[in-house]
């Protein structure tokens, strides 16, 4: 079986590092871009199984990049979950309505972070 | 028919939490006590299941894998709820297959935000859908599980409904806006495009099948029925 293939789109590249390292032991090939624009070219390019989509980025901020992959014919299936410091009622309810299907607050544990992309690879 | 959700072990803080969620999710809730209990609920109508962290006669983890045999994760969620449940028991219960864990007391707003997009996933199919089968094509919507040949085809959920649907009207040309309605119900404001999409990925998926999904010159796609008879003989 092939590995299940992650982009994380973050413009934190400290965060790219720490994902790489929590995730790669683990049997997951993780991609990775800094912005959203960069992001959203990358999901049609290569495809992934599911995305780890920041927030706060420039340009355009991850709520904007998640409306976009649902509005898509070929991403509107494609599991997305939001990973930010945003943890407002209001900004997670946002997340979660745009079409995001899941949403995890910053820091996050790696083994929970782990636990939540397998569920979202079975369940997709 | 009303969905309906079976709420295991309520702890008396989490009762008032749990009843608003599936009030305002428009679902029957159907309260008891145990694991046992929870097993014998095994309605297709079932579209969730709520479960205290500590239950009397099971862990949660242990239940929810049991009850995934019964329900799989395309048709129905399994949140677990607790007060205080750490990230061992956290990871424990999502590797069992549950969907969410989530702490007493319930921030009532943000959980229905969470069971929306959950349920967002799971099955459209009316809970009495039965199963059907044409030529080497057999579907199970119970059970979400279709095979093509006798051999087990590995379809995600919307090209599974998209193919019941299909399947279902054999002979029929059905028009996208038909096909959308059925598929993706009628909030779904996608576009059409997205049908397109689905039957490609479908077709791809079918192989040599793929031929049984017709298109329809500017209406939508009809399932092929003569054809798929044909092969049997």
């Amino acid at each position: 079986m092939p590995k299940p293939r992650i982009l994380l789109i973050d413009d934190e590249e400290d965060f790219h590092a720490i994902v790489r390292q929590s995730l790669e032991p683990l049997g997951y090939e993780v991609l990775s871009e800094p912005d959203g624009e960069a992001g959203l070219e990358r999901l049609r390019r290569d495809a992934p199984d599911l995305v780890l989509l920041d927030v706060n980025m420039p340009f355009k901020d991850g709520f904007e990049v998640c409306r976009e992959i649902r509005a898509a014919p070929e991403l509107a299936a494609l599991p997305v979950l939001l990973l930010t410091i945003r943890r407002l009622d209001h900004e997670i309810v946002q997340g979660l309505d745009i079409g995001a299907d899941d949403y995890l607050t910053k820091p996050c544990e790696p083994a929970v972070l782990a636990a939540r992309i397998r569920r979202l690879l079975e369940r997709a | 028919m009303k969905r309906r959700f079976v709420v295991v072990g309520a702890e008396e803080a989490a009762r008032e939490g749990l009843a608003r969620i599936a009030s305002e999710s428009r679902a029957l809730a159907i309260w008891v006590d145990t694991a046992e209990e929870a097993l014998a609920e095994k309605g297709a109508d079932v579209s969730a299941f709520l479960i205290s962290a500590r239950l009397r006669d099971a862990s949660a983890a242990r239940l929810c894998r049991r009850l995934r045999r019964i329900h799989p994760s395309s048709a129905c969620a399994i949140i677990v709820y607790g007060t205080q449940i750490d990230s061992i028991s956290l990871v424990e219960a999502l590797d069992s297959g549950a969907d969410l864990c989530w702490s007493v007391p319930l921030n009532t707003p943000v959980c229905l935000a969470y069971l929306r997009a959950l349920l967002r996933r799971v099955s459209l199919l009316k809970p009495s859908a039965p199963p059907v089968a044409l030529g080497e094509i057999e579907l199970d919507p119970g059970r979400r599980a279709a095979r093509l040949g006798g051999r087990p085809l590995a379809l995600r959920c919307k090209e599974f409904d998209l193919l019941y649907a299909l399947v279902g009207k054999a002979g029929v040309a059905l028009s996208r806006e038909t096909l959308m309605r059925e598929v993706w119900g009628t909030e779904y404001s996608g576009g059409t495009r997205t049908i397109d999409f689905h039957v490609s990925q479908l077709r791809r998926k079918l192989g040599e099948s793929a031929r049984l999904v017709e298109t329809v010159p500017g209406l939508g796609y009809r399932f092929a029925a003569e054809a798929a008879y044909g092969k049997l003989t």
